[in-house]
């Protein structure tokens, strides 16, 4: 039995799996855009919420922080960049640099937008099956002229069924390595091309497997999609999450 | 007088290097055989059965199916012949196990109903009803196996190809999945099984394909071709478990 990668779809029966998917999506752009120009108040409200429904999708916060820990180095890294070149009162400076409060600040909230909308991201994609979610691309894209909805609701779907699939492939070499003391390697740049360069030899092999089962069983375009399921609770999520975004907006006016 | 279902005529693939592929392979397949294409690693087994499903076209020759040719209807070609993958990890696609069984239907256009009415019954058949929710990368390798060959099932094929379908798998998985297959064939499924593991499903073959450096060097019963095993780099089965069956078209 293998473990999960994060974003992998988890089947369960909480109220984000029963949430139809084009609500789901519309939930998604409304929380995200109102962390664009949020603050430290409005980002812990949502935090606040966001921990709840990871509670009660069962995940695992600390494993999942493990398995994340790249984009959590990235956004350390982020914090890193911006307390050295923003300008403002050094905290602690040497050799001709300094740390500023202001760029602490500053990095530090970019650094939480940015966790808070991966954690949207992983709720979403751990709650919604991918074949939902290439419905709902093609039900968005409908109304619009001129867009093939069919091909780029397919092209969607293939890019998320291929996502795991890179994740895993990037675990397993990084394990064959480890395994023959690849760690020991102290040179970042060498670590790296290790790594990477049979990752992707790998992905595309996989990717040609993978292709060949799809066209093995008639893949195409015109399918019988999955239905919709609403559950009737959609519009309390969608007044909820528009009074979410006004409170968030307001702290931020009011902070 | 009966007629082949499969007919494959001077089949021929060299690949794009250079080395390797298949030659001049010709055979009938007949309704409700059970066939075990066998031969060392690298003999073209898998070239060969990838060419039934239309993965990979001819060069030279062609394949019938009921006198057509494959390549004429690819989508009929897939659903009349259905392929289990020896990786079951690159096979499955779904995000769940019911989603799996169901991507085949779904890609024929099949009504919801029926796929869902299809789906349960299949699921129930194999014993994986119960993990019908479970995400497919948290099942065992003989699971994945099983819903691989669940995939397959649900577009109705009339012959079912396996690719080294016990690869990989512990004993007890084994017999799990030659039960299976040995439930499909007395169904009267058409079977074609791909393996250099002949002792495990000789029992229920009635033909076996002997394979070499991309030609079929024999074609016969299992009583007539089993000893010529060990030339062909094959492992001889146990004489215990091979049985006295007479080809399906000969009875």
């Amino acid at each position: 039995m293998a473990e999960l990668n994060p974003f992998e779809f988890r089947p369960g029966s909480t109220s984000l799996h029963y949430l139809d998917t084009r609500c789901k999506f519309f939930l998604v752009c409304i929380m995200s855009l109102s962390l664009v120009n949020a603050g430290f108040l409005s980002c812990f409200i949502a935090l606040g919420v966001l921990l709840f429904f990871l509670k009660q999708i069962k995940f695992k916060i600390v494993e999942t922080c493990k398995q994340l820990k790249y984009f959590i180095l990235f956004l350390v890294f982020l914090i890193i960049v911006r307390s050295l070149t923003m300008p403002g009162d050094p905290i602690v400076s040497f050799h001709g640099m300094a740390i500023t409060s202001q760029g602490l600040y500053q990095g530090s909230l970019v650094a939480l937008r940015f966790f808070l909308v991966m954690v949207i991201g992983l709720l979403f994609s751990a709650t919604t099956r991918t074949a939902s979610i290439k419905t709902a691309v093609q039900w968005y894209l409908k109304p619009i002229p001129f867009v093939p909805e069919k091909r780029v609701a397919i092209m969607i779907s293939l890019a998320l069924r291929f996502l795991p699939l890179i994740l895993k492939q990037g675990r397993e070499t990084s394990n064959a390595i480890q395994s023959r003391c690849g760690n020991l390697q102290k040179n970042p740049i060498k670590k790296f091309i290790r790594l990477t360069l049979p990752v992707l030899k790998k992905v595309f092999l996989s990717a040609d497997h993978l292709i060949l089962a799809m066209e093995a069983r008639c893949y195409c375009e015109n399918r019988t999609d999955p239905e919709f399921k609403t559950w009737e609770k959609e519009m309390v999520f969608i007044i909820s999450s528009l009074c979410l975004s006004l409170c968030m907006i307001f702290t931020n006016v009011y902070a | 007088m009966t007629f082949p279902i499969l007919d494959i005529h001077n089949l021929t693939h060299i690949y794009s290097q250079g080395e390797g592929g298949i030659f001049d392979i010709s055979f009938s397949v007949f309704k409700g055989e059970f066939i075990l294409v066998t031969g060392k690693n690298g003999s073209g087994k898998t070239s060969l059965i990838r060419h039934l499903n239309g993965l990979l076209f001819p060069q030279k020759g062609k394949i019938l199916l009921h006198n057509k040719d494959i390549l004429k209807d690819l989508t009929l070609t897939r659903k009349t012949i259905g392929m289990v993958f020896q990786d079951a990890d690159t096979q499955i696609v779904g995000d769940s196990v019911f989603d799996e069984v169901a991507f085949g239907p779904e890609n024929l256009n099949i009504k919801r109903d029926i796929i869902n009415k299809k789906v349960n019954g299949i699921l129930e058949r194999l014993g994986l009803i119960k993990f019908k929710d479970r995400n497919p990368a948290t099942l065992s390798g003989g699971e994945k196996r099983k819903l691989a060959i669940a995939g397959i099932l649900a577009m109705d094929p009339e012959i079912i190809v396996f690719d080294e379908p016990f690869a990989n798998l512990d004993h007890p998985s084994c017999l799990s999945i030659l039960d299976i297959i040995a439930d499909l064939s007395l169904n009267g499924h058409t079977i074609i099984m791909a393996t250099h593991d002949v002792e495990t499903p000789i029992e229920y073959a009635s033909r076996l394909l002997i394979m070499e450096d991309g030609y079929l060097r024999e074609d016969g019963g299992i009583q007539d071709l089993v000893k010529k095993l060990g030339s062909y780099g094959v492992k001889e089965p146990c004489e215990c478990r091979i049985k006295e069956k007479p080809l399906p078209w000969q009875s």
